[in-house]
């Protein structure tokens, strides 16, 4: 302990035990330092220099630790979006698997006696407008050639060609088709069939109306369920014009269609529907 | 004549001590204002001023630690604690020791100025750790030590190379000065 013999040491203990008892002293009364008040006025200009270097600095450092972040932060909502695009898709298919049933149950509350069977689109053949379009449903379903394609919105048309597990759909636009259909206003009765001059329109035609026929613009069409293709009372559409056909003498009306072709997904297939007899008895 | 040699050489000797120690406290007020208002290491402010005195002690002599370790202290109590540190104290002895253990243990190297800031760090970690025991309720040795003494420690470590080829560079120019004259 030579360093206690020490003038210098002895000396400079001395000074720093009383500015370290001073501060502290200070500190404990809670009283203004006015030594540390002076050093601090002094230093102050300096030292908000010194916080203006750092803050810079900090600034350019950031622009390194924040790109890590950043990337870090973009891979996360990557991943965010990703998941949030698939929900996004379970709940759209969730809708239109819901938009299905509803249109499946109105079909059934409307028409009990059919035995229906759902079909996706699958493709389309034809022109500008669908007038055959392809369903995934086929012979090995129990789908046959003639059985009536029908959505929510109204009749679309009858199964044309059958394979194994696809099928083929002539729309009731269709040049082909034909079909017995009547006026629900005035219950007059005529055949429903396509035409190529309105099939990309989605227009049929009403043909063989008795001349004297009470036919208006706007009103409703429905299959009359004559022929064994179609069942009665399936809504077709509602008459757009009215003429007569100079050829046969008889009255003829457009009749738009109520589905919309273009628009389709999924179809419903009546494998079974109640044949009205002559008697009027459904069988 | 041996006499009057032997006086200017003291003189001398007076004259380069209290021109280190104005140098060196220019510099610790730098250090302080860094310390105080720039560094962060590990989320820990580093004794950055305790480094230089260290370093001033070690380098130049007892007598330079001791002046600029009250000097630093000093500084560190007015512009940066609101705490009772006993900075000027604990400074002064930290700077007067590493120069004065350097006549019994080690030679004036970089290594050997390692082991002291090792040393010199320690005894910081222990001085850190009662203060926490002191003032805190709830005090909790491993977390503090983990959280607090540990970075700490090592942010100081960091910072000695810088203090120590610092100091080293001004002796140096000092040394050569003072030989030339």
């Amino acid at each position: 302990m030579k360093f206690f013999k020490n003038k210098f040491f002895i000396s400079v203990l001395c000074i720093a035990l009383v500015l370290s008892i001073f501060s502290a002293v200070f500190t404990v009364m809670g009283v203004n330092n006015y030594v540390k008040t002076v050093v601090g006025d002094i230093f102050s200009p300096l030292e908000a220099g010194v916080w203006k270097i750092r803050r810079a600095l900090e600034g350019y450092s950031m622009y390194f630790s924040d790109m890590n972040s950043l990337i870090e932060e973009n891979n996360r909502l990557k991943d965010e979006i990703a998941s949030l695009k698939e929900k996004l898709n379970d709940a759209s298919l969730t809708e239109e698997e819901n938009r299905r049933l509803r249109d499946y149950i109105s079909v059934k509350e409307a028409h009990e006696d059919f035995e229906l069977m759902e079909a996706l689109i699958i493709g389309a053949e034809g022109n500008n407008y669908m007038s055959v379009i392809k369903i995934n449903r086929g012979s090995d379903n129990g789908v046959a050639v003639n059985m009536p394609v029908i959505v929510a919105g109204g009749l679309v048309g009858c199964v044309s060609e059958v394979g194994s597990n696809w099928a083929n759909v002539r729309v009731i636009c269709q040049a082909t088709s034909g079909a017995g259909g009547y006026i629900s206003r005035s219950g007059e009765i005529g055949i429903l069939e396509g035409d190529i001059t309105y099939r990309d329109d989605g227009v049929c035609k009403l043909t063989y109306l008795d001349i004297e026929a009470d036919v208006q613009i706007g009103d409703t069409v429905y299959t009359s369920g004559s022929g064994s293709v179609y069942p009665g009372g399936l809504l077709v559409g509602k008459v757009s014009s009215v003429g007569i056909d100079e050829y046969s003498r008889s009255k003829v009306a457009t009749v738009t269609c109520a589905v919309d072709f273009d628009s389709l997904s999924y179809v419903m297939i009546v494998t079974d529907f109640g044949v009205i007899t002559e008697d009027g008895a459904n069988e | 004549m041996s006499d009057t040699g032997r006086g200017s050489h003291k003189s001398r000797i007076d004259k380069r001590l209290i021109c280190e120690c104005v140098i060196f406290s220019v510099l610790l007020i730098i250090a302080t204002l860094f310390q105080v208002s720039f560094f962060r290491v590990f989320g820990k402010v580093p004794a950055i001023v305790l480094c230089f005195v260290c370093a001033i002690g070690f380098l130049c002599s007892e007598q330079s630690g001791a002046i600029c370790g009250i000097v630093g202290g000093f500084f560190i109590d007015m512009l940066g604690s609101a705490e009772i540190t006993f900075s000027p104290l604990l400074y002064m002895l930290a700077g007067y020791f590493c120069g004065y253990f350097l006549k019994f243990f080690f030679r004036k190297n970089f290594p050997s100025f390692i082991v002291y800031s090792l040393a010199v760090g320690g005894v910081r970690g222990i001085i850190t750790l009662s203060y926490y025991a002191f003032k805190t309720k709830s005090f909790n040795i491993v977390d503090i030590f983990i959280h607090t003494v540990t970075p700490e420690f090592f942010a100081y470590l960091l910072c000695a190379p810088i203090a120590y080829f610092t100091v080293l560079g001004i002796s140096k120019i000092l040394q050569k000065a003072f030989k030339n004259k």
